[in-house]
């Protein structure tokens, strides 16, 4: 599911920060490290329902599920599974 | 005991049975709060920590941080509530300059301050070693004498580029609370939603207003505020009476939180301070609360509430402008400052607002020249000059105009540009750096921040600066952009030029 990454990355860079594209890893923190502010990260939860059509319950709007892009990935899956 | 700490004793009495606490990790009725208070009361008495100087409280929001407040109350050790999102740098810092000697936090949170301070003592608090006290030997000359009658010391950002403590008695307190408890009153049983972070003002009312009415109060982290539609969620499930907030807060639910999902019916009123609430989101929001009323609350932590104004309902058609912050509190007495001078208080009067009366600070923890600067005595009062500009309508409300110097109110929070800049400085590679902001229609406050590298051939990119602020400044101080300049403009009296910075900024952004 590379495309996934891709997807998310992309948005990511053009959304957030335009340079940076090489230090953009899929392991990067990107709410705890304040890369995206909390309000961005709102703008990620409707990019990723409306992209990938899922919607998020109020409790998984989370760290947990969205500080990289790895973990957006793997909660992607999950709920694309589900 | 003082005036809050024996109403709040009064209440844990009289609704022992009531909730008054709820949290994601449960809830307590006002006998178990009282419980927990006293539990924490016995822990200081036995640890000799009771006339030793301020009492720290650096917690994530939970029914324990309320029980150490009620406790610290109880004892008359005035409190400091700590951000415990702040890096640690800014926490070790506030700690150095409160001279905090006593502070309740997580172990983990220990762990991390030790670093920084590697005198601190660990005390285990609960049997199971996640409640921990840190103390520390304090120097003759760090422990400042405390003003007999001091609450709670509020800590908020500094022009000098430093946090700064705002001085609170239980009287500045008691005056607000006991009007606020007759304007905005809370039944008891009523739930009230606890928003605002401890160590902001807006909490004040949260906490005391409900704790000493008999309320419920519901206990929402920073963590969970960052998620609108859990907010949504928790307040419809709660069934919410009473919601104080800043205007940001209150958008992004309307933006974020898809409000038509919920019941609401239980809220009736909608407080809001902190920042200018514009009129078509507030529209929509009145739309989607249609039962509750909404206030408009303004007042700095110097003083707390000082005026209020309540939002028309419906909100009229025709209205585009901002609501006025209106009227004064009955305990606050305005006057407006212009070309040195105070104007007749009457319509079309213009120019800053001085605050005095029962609310206002004795003053910034140990700062002789703030305490200078900040103030003026006039007729044999005190006034705090409140940076804010202002006029007076022809219905004799206050209308806020703009600020009259560099701060800028982001999420409600007031950040001293001159902060953003002093930690820049603190950055290895970066020589010069300037500070500037400007307001967005649909974000608000927008910080860019002008720097110069000692090495100009070196590049820093966005990422990295974002995590260097990060580690230096609370979230919402973070800037939005970073520009780097080859040299600074300055003007000809050898200041930074920020006008041209300003223009720079539109240009770029």
């Amino acid at each position: 599911m590379e495309d996934v990454k891709t997807t998310i990355k992309a948005f990511i860079q053009e959304t957030f920060m335009v340079d940076d594209q090489e230090q953009l890893t899929n392991d990067v923190p990107l709410l705890s490290s304040g890369i995206i502010d909390s309000i961005s990260a709102l703008e990620l939860v409707e990019f990723l329902e409306k992209t990938f059509h899922f919607k998020f319950q109020p409790h998984e709007v989370d760290q947990e599920n969205l500080d990289t892009i790895a973990r957006i990935e793997a909660f992607v899956k999950t709920k694309k599974a589900a | 005991m003082e005036g809050l700490a024996s109403r709040l004793t009064e209440s844990i009495t009289i609704n022992s049975q009531r909730t008054a606490l709820r949290s994601a990790e449960g809830t307590w009725t006002y006998q178990q709060l009282g419980m927990y208070g006293a539990e924490a009361r016995t822990f200081l008495q036995a640890q000799g920590l009771v006339n030793k100087g301020l009492l720290g409280i650096c917690l994530p929001k939970s029914t324990a941080y309320v029980g150490i407040i009620t406790s610290a109350l109880h004892l008359n050790i005035p409190y400091v509530p700590l951000d415990i999102e702040s890096p640690v740098s800014r926490l070790a810092y506030i700690m150095e300059d409160a001279g905090l000697g006593i502070v309740f936090t997580t172990k983990a949170q220990a762990t991390l301050l030790k670093a920084h301070l590697p005198d601190l003592e660990i005390t285990p608090f609960t049997p199971d070693d996640t409640l921990v006290l840190l103390t520390r030997e304090l120097a003759g000359e760090d422990q400042k004498p405390l003003p007999p009658d001091l609450a709670y010391i509020l800590y908020t950002s500094g022009s000098t580029g430093h946090p700064k403590g705002v001085s609170i008695t239980h009287e500045n307190a008691w005056c607000f609370i006991n009007w606020a408890s007759t304007f905005f009153p809370v039944a008891p049983g009523e739930t009230v939603a606890s928003i605002a972070p401890f160590h902001f003002d807006l909490s004040v009312f949260d906490l005391f207003v409900t704790l000493v009415n008999g309320g419920q109060l519901v206990l929402f982290t920073q963590r969970e505020c960052r998620n609108p539609l859990l907010v949504a969620q928790q307040l419809s499930e709660h069934q919410v009476g009473t919601l104080y907030a800043t205007p940001s807060l209150l958008q992004l639910l309307l933006r974020y939180g898809r409000l038509s999902r919920y019941d609401f019916s239980a809220l009736r009123r909608v407080l809001f301070a902190g920042e200018v609430f514009p009129i078509e989101p507030l529209r929509q929001l009145q739309a989607c609360w249609i039962q509750a009323d909404f206030y408009n609350l303004y007042g700095p932590t110097e003083t707390n509430v000082v005026t209020w104004f309540p939002v028309p309902k419906p909100i009229a058609e025709g209205q585009t402008a901002p609501y006025p912050i209106g009227q004064l509190c009955p305990y606050a007495q305005g006057a407006i400052w212009c070309e040195n001078a105070i104007a007749n208080w009457e319509p079309d009067a213009e120019g800053e607002l001085l605050i005095c009366g029962d609310s206002l600070t004795p003053g910034y923890w140990g700062q002789v020249e703030k305490n200078k600067s900040a103030f003026l005595s006039l007729s044999n009062q005190k006034w705090y000059k409140t940076g804010d500009r202002v006029r007076i309508n022809h219905e004799g409300d206050l209308v806020y105009l703009g600020r009259t110097d560099r701060m800028v109110k982001r999420r409600g929070y007031r950040i001293e540009l001159a902060e953003i800049e002093q930690a820049f400085t603190q950055h290895q590679a970066i020589v010069q750096a300037a500070a500037v902001s400007r307001i967005q229609p649909e974000t608000g406050a927008e910080i860019t921040v002008f720097y110069q590298l000692g090495i100009p051939s070196t590049t820093l990119t966005t990422l990295a600066l974002k995590q260097f602020c990060n580690a230096q400044l609370p979230t919402y101080m973070i800037p939005d952009h970073f520009v780097v300049l080859d040299t600074f403009p300055y003007t000809s009296s050898q200041k930074v030029d920020y006008q041209v910075l300003q223009a720079k900024m539109e240009d770029h952004v």
